[in-house]
């Protein structure tokens, strides 16, 4: 049975197939690299979990508890079958699994972000237009050098200026984020102020910048040119004709400013000592508990494929040349 | 190119890099003994100690000055390990697409999976962490790019006719990566380059905030501000100086390097950086 009397000659459904394919290819052998990354390290969990001066015999049943005498493969291959049932076996250093762990933390980590991503999305899109708009002039210029210091500040330096200033000077927020992981922040929503803060000032410039650059190119273009013939007026010409004609690259942009939003993440958690994925991926390399740390990776890996898979379905429905494109 | 074919801000950045720069050289020979305990944790500025103290009472403007020479070096490494695999790398599948190219740009493709600094950590934690590990951390969640942006340019190169030329000449693949292809595309090289630096100056010292890499004592930007921030509200200056000093040094060299492309190379090579990057 071919793919076409599957899906039929729908071009996009089987586009958006492949894609989940290749999607799912990565995430398998990224979490494969990673697992033989961690079994092959000199001394394994075994040493960690019993520490240095564990004698052979209880070094040998740490060994068969954690099933480390299979073969790679196999224990790559249950690992997982299991992790595709959401679990991510025992941690090391902890009596818990790891997905319990680190669904909390999840948790926690993706309210952070999302709420950074619902502002600076908006915000990006606003000033990359009005700079697009007005290419050239001295609010461009002005929003362009702005726009280039803000995305090459450190995460580190910004939050711990808003921390000093805002929190521990004026009192206006938490400095530092203490709240019960179990609970979530909306147990004391202040604590998520500065965190997103500092999400939303240091990744605005880029997607700002790339929004920018194709406003500005749409403006000098011919659609444009004919939308001013007919009188129509400016700023409608912005919204409706330049910002609509970037609407593919600029998903492309918020997208990877989206996986970006998740790195730089991991430097704000710590920061803030947010308990989130970030600190727990820092606090679980100091401990070395190594399951963890897959554990991390294979999530992560899932939410970078979703999101490029659901960046990929929306830029075809918005680009009717890519609609109808044959694969 | 000319000083004044700069714009202002360009102006701006190169003297804030070459300020950062010249601290991070210079300082450790004027200032030493940045272990040197000298006096109560965490003391605020004195006519002595104009930034204060640190955490284990040591003086924070002799370690601001000890602390960017390590920066520097871990820079340059990282930056030079992601050309030195990039560009070849790049160079060679724009000429063949075979599938050991389409391999290679896979594998790399993988690599972007990873958020950089979880690369980093995970690095650190299969191994015994170290400096080493975050620099080719660092390096492998570069190279992609670089490659990507190597092979985008070259292919454009790959078409001509003096590469045709170049090839029924006998020309051998290697001879036609570094005579034919890579001096056409310096310009775009050179429009990346400053991003290339950027990023790997955050990485880096993003690493030694987390941990990961340098080792305490050592006197470095990115470990003092990590190492002191228990004490942002007794001595806010031993953790806001070291974490300004590589903000300065990023933003800097963003700006030097931003004002290059609209001087001296090609507006095309801008916009493919924009794209690629």
């Amino acid at each position: 049975m071919s793919l076409k009397s599957i899906f039929g000659a729908n071009t996009m459904s089987r586009f958006l197939l492949m894609r989940t394919v290749s999607g799912a290819g990565l995430v398998l052998v990224v979490c494969l690299a990673t697992f033989v990354a961690v079994t092959l390290l000199p001394g394994d969990a075994a040493n960690f979990v019993s520490g240095r001066s564990a004698s052979p015999e209880r070094l040998a049943e740490v060994r068969e508890r954690l099933n480390l005498n299979d073969p790679v493969a196999e224990r790559f291959f249950r690992w997982g079958l299991r992790a595709v049932q959401g679990d991510l076996g025992p941690a090391l250093t902890s009596p818990r699994q790891v997905s319990e762990i680190i669904a909390p933390r999840l948790r926690n980590s993706l309210i952070l972000a999302s709420i950074a991503a619902a502002l600076l999305v908006p915000l990006a899109v606003a000033t990359g237009a009005l700079a697009g708009a007005l290419a050239g002039g001295s609010m461009d210029r002005g929003l362009s050098v702005i726009s280039l210091v803000l995305l090459s500040m450190p995460e580190f330096f910004l939050g711990t200026l808003l921390a000093y200033w805002l929190g521990v000077k004026w009192h206006l927020f938490p400095p530092i984020a203490l709240f019960d992981a179990a609970q979530g922040p909306w147990s004391n929503p202040a604590v998520l102020v500065l965190p997103c803060l500092t999400l939303v000032i240091t990744n605005l410039g880029y997607p700002a910048r790339i929004i920018r650059a194709n406003v500005a190119e749409a403006m000098s273009g011919r659609v444009v040119l004919t939308a001013r013939l007919n009188g129509i007026p400016e700023r409608r010409i912005v919204w409706k004709y330049a910002l609509r004609n970037c609407l593919a690259p600029g998903i492309q942009v918020i997208s990877l400013t989206l996986l970006y939003l998740l790195g730089g993440i991991i430097v704000v958690e710590n920061v803030f000592q947010f308990p989130g994925i970030g600190t727990l991926a820092v606090e679980a390399t100091q401990q070395r508990d190594l399951n963890v740390v897959l554990g991390l990776v294979a999530t992560i890996t899932v939410i970078y494929a979703l999101v490029m898979l659901l960046t990929d379905t929306l830029i075809i429905l918005v680009t009717p040349k890519l609609r109808t494109l044959r694969f | 190119m000319h000083l004044r074919e700069l714009s202002p801000s360009g102006i701006v950045g190169t003297g804030i890099v070459l300020g950062v720069v010249a601290i991070a050289l210079f300082g450790p020979i004027f200032f030493s003994g940045s272990t040197e305990i000298v006096g109560r944790p965490f003391m605020m500025p004195t006519p002595g100690h104009p930034l204060g103290l640190d955490g284990y009472g040591r003086d924070v403007l002799t370690r601001l000055m000890n602390g960017g020479l390590t920066i520097l070096l871990l820079v340059t490494a990282t930056t030079a390990l992601v050309y030195a695999v990039g560009i070849p790398v790049g160079l060679f599948t724009a000429l063949h697409s075979r599938a050991l190219s389409a391999s290679a740009l896979w594998l790399f493709d993988c690599l972007l999976a990873f958020p950089p600094l979880l690369l980093v950590l995970l690095l650190a934690a299969s191994t015994a962490g170290g400096v080493t590990a975050a620099v080719i951390a660092v390096a492998a969640s570069q190279v992609p790019w670089v490659t990507r942006l190597v092979r985008a340019a070259a292919s454009e190169v790959a078409t001509s006719g003096y590469v045709d030329a170049a090839r029924l000449r006998g020309e051998s693949t290697w001879s036609i990566m570094w005579r034919e292809l890579l001096p056409n595309i310096r310009a775009t090289m050179l429009a990346d380059l400053g991003l290339r630096i950027t990023v790997s100056i955050l990485l880096i010292t993003s690493a030694s905030f987390l941990g990961v890499g340098l080792r305490p004592p050592t006197a470095d930007w990115g470990l003092m501000a990590a190492e002191n921030r228990n004490g942002l509200a007794l001595q806010p200056w031993a953790v806001l100086a070291p974490a300004a000093m590589i903000a300065l040094l990023t933003v800097g060299v963003n700006l030097m390097f931003d004002a290059w492309p609209k001087t001296s190379g090609r507006r095309h090579s801008a916009e493919l950086t924009e794209n690629v990057a």
